[in-house]
């Protein structure tokens, strides 16, 4: 069997405490048995195939006895001398993407090391595994082409994001390096050397970047209006195969390169509670169904259902196929404090990614402070501000706004952007109240 | 429609506990509801974003919209605190 033992990477307390751990230890006990039975035949290909296709299986069939860590995902196209991975503990399961291991020396290169990685027999060096990659190579770039997909279409919103202070977003600002490096933007080796030479130290001033003012002002303009206008999935009106009231089961399918079905409602039964208007496309096919446009059902699901006996009631987006939704949350800002060095690791390489792409000419100095600008004067809450107080004095237009979101949102005075987007809201009563996530 | 997310609006531990046990973490940041509120938690995605038109504060009725303004906070609209709330 092989062992794959990771160094814990580190991860910054959180304020709210523990990550839940996961609730079907048996369960996932049971699949890890059977895993192990078949991989023993499968050496070889256990990393690509688990890694990349069985995300979950790969997750459940933890391959490190007495570790907890384990795999469960490659990022960049095999062979490479470079892999980054996704990683779980038993703890929680994320998505950073870390530089673990360069061939063929297999030794670490970013904040985690692979320690161990060998059979039970130490027959699987890093040699195979590459080998292994490289009989894979088809599936690799496959996979990688949906994931520059993804960062094609996130990488400037992304990137931008990561100059503040958000840890998720300042993680895909590593997310996004692949994908810079790929397209020619910039080269790993002078990402790396930077991001060295950056690390423990202020950001210095950036460089100046080649080309005239006119094309500075270009490449902001273009930015900006990416920001403004987005880029709308919908590409038809509704063919729904579901009605309102209708139950229906969340299907399991194996998890891609992406997924967007949360694995606490795979199996799931719900009810359909909205049909949404339109058929809406994903960025890139993920993998598990999503790609093509399809009609997305909003389906409610009684938390006795998804989590055993409780109150309260949960509703996630879904599609035909699997359910669409991010989980994302809020809470009073003032009652948390994060360490003030809890970016402290991935901050010099954003630091070093923003002076390479401004000496390259790919945004310039001004790019940053103007995308934070637009956010911080038009993009605010005051714009759901206006909406709230309007919908307070003015008993009509809430009655609108709760019928056509967007037709109602645009009676207002709000910045461009904004009346366009396809947003929707959902009435309630002091008994009900929401909570957004 | 809200500006920038928090920095803790991505925090896995909040989105997870809040998946879960919505009623525990709104209490640890200052929102006791009864037991006999109902709470629905809505999830965004790719394709729809939710916002909490949150309930007027009671004795508002001869508030200006000025007034009006000062009350909705930004986390009332993402449903995780009552309108008129200190933030």
């Amino acid at each position: 069997m092989i062992t794959t033992l990771i160094a814990p990477i580190e991860m910054p307390a959180s304020p709210f405490g523990q990550y839940p751990r996961r609730e079907r230890p048996e369960r996932a006990r049971l699949i890890g048995a059977e895993r192990a039975a078949a991989l023993k035949n499968q050496r070889d290909n256990f990393f690509i195939r688990h890694a990349l296709m069985r995300r979950r299986s790969a997750s459940s069939a933890r391959v490190a006895p007495g570790s907890s860590h384990s795999t469960v995902g490659v990022l960049r196209p095999l062979p490479s001398t470079t892999l980054s991975l996704f990683w779980t503990t038993s703890e929680k399961r994320s998505r950073s993407e870390l530089t673990l291991f360069s061939e063929p020396a297999c030794r670490g290169s970013g904040k985690s090391d692979i320690r161990h990685l060998c059979g039970d027999d130490g027959s699987l060096g890093p040699s195979r595994l590459v080998r292994a990659g490289l009989r894979d190579r088809r599936r690799a770039d496959r996979f990688r082409d949906m994931w520059t997909g993804r960062i094609c279409a996130l990488a400037p919103r992304r990137w931008i994001h990561s100059t503040t202070s958000n840890s998720v977003t300042t993680r895909s600002g590593s997310a996004a390096s692949p994908f810079l490096v790929d397209k020619g933007y910039l080269r790993e080796d002078e990402l790396a050397s930077r991001t060295s030479e950056l690390r423990g130290e202020a950001a210095r001033p950036d460089g100046a970047r080649p080309g005239g003012p006119d094309r500075a002002e270009a490449i902001d303009e273009q930015i900006i209006a990416y920001l403004r206008s987005g880029d709308s999935p919908r590409r038809d009106v509704a063919h729904p195969k579901f009605a309102v009231g209708q139950r229906v089961r969340i299907a399991n399918v194996p998890a891609g390169a992406h997924t967007r079905l949360p694995g606490y409602l795979r199996g799931r039964s719900g009810t359909v509670a909205q049909v949404l208007e339109g058929d809406y496309a994903y960025f890139w096919h993920t993998g598990d169904g999503i790609g093509d446009p399809m009609p997305v059902y909003i389906v409610e699901f009684t938390p006795t259902e998804l989590w055993g006996p409780a109150r309260g009631t949960r509703r996630a987006d879904a599609l035909r196929r699997t359910v669409r939704g991010i989980l994302g949350g809020t809470c009073m800002s003032g009652q948390f404090k994060y360490p003030q060095d809890r970016e402290k690791s991935s901050a010099a390489k954003v630091a070093a990614l923003k002076s390479l792409l401004i000496e390259n000419g790919v945004i310039t100095p001004q790019t940053v402070d103007k995308v934070l600008a637009y956010f911080e004067s038009e993009m605010t809450p005051l714009n759901g501000k206006k909406i709230v107080v309007r919908a307070w004095t003015d008993a009509g237009f809430l009655a609108r706004l709760l019928a056509d979101t967007p037709a109602a949102i645009a009676e207002l005075d709000l910045p461009e952007g904004m009346a366009g987007a396809e947003a929707s809201t959902c009435g309630r009563s002091p008994t009900r109240p929401g909570c957004t996530i | 429609m809200l500006g920038l997310p928090p920095y803790w609006y991505k925090d896995p531990v909040f989105r997870a506990r809040a998946a879960r046990e919505p009623r525990k973490v709104l209490a640890e940041v200052g929102v006791h509801l009864p037991e006999e509120t109902e709470i629905g938690v809505w999830d965004s995605s790719g394709t729809a974003r939710w916002f909490v038109i949150p309930e007027r504060p009671a004795a508002t009725e001869d508030f200006t919209e000025a007034q009006l303004m000062e009350l909705v906070t930004t986390e009332s609209m993402m449903g995780v605190a009552l309108a008129g709330a200190p933030s």
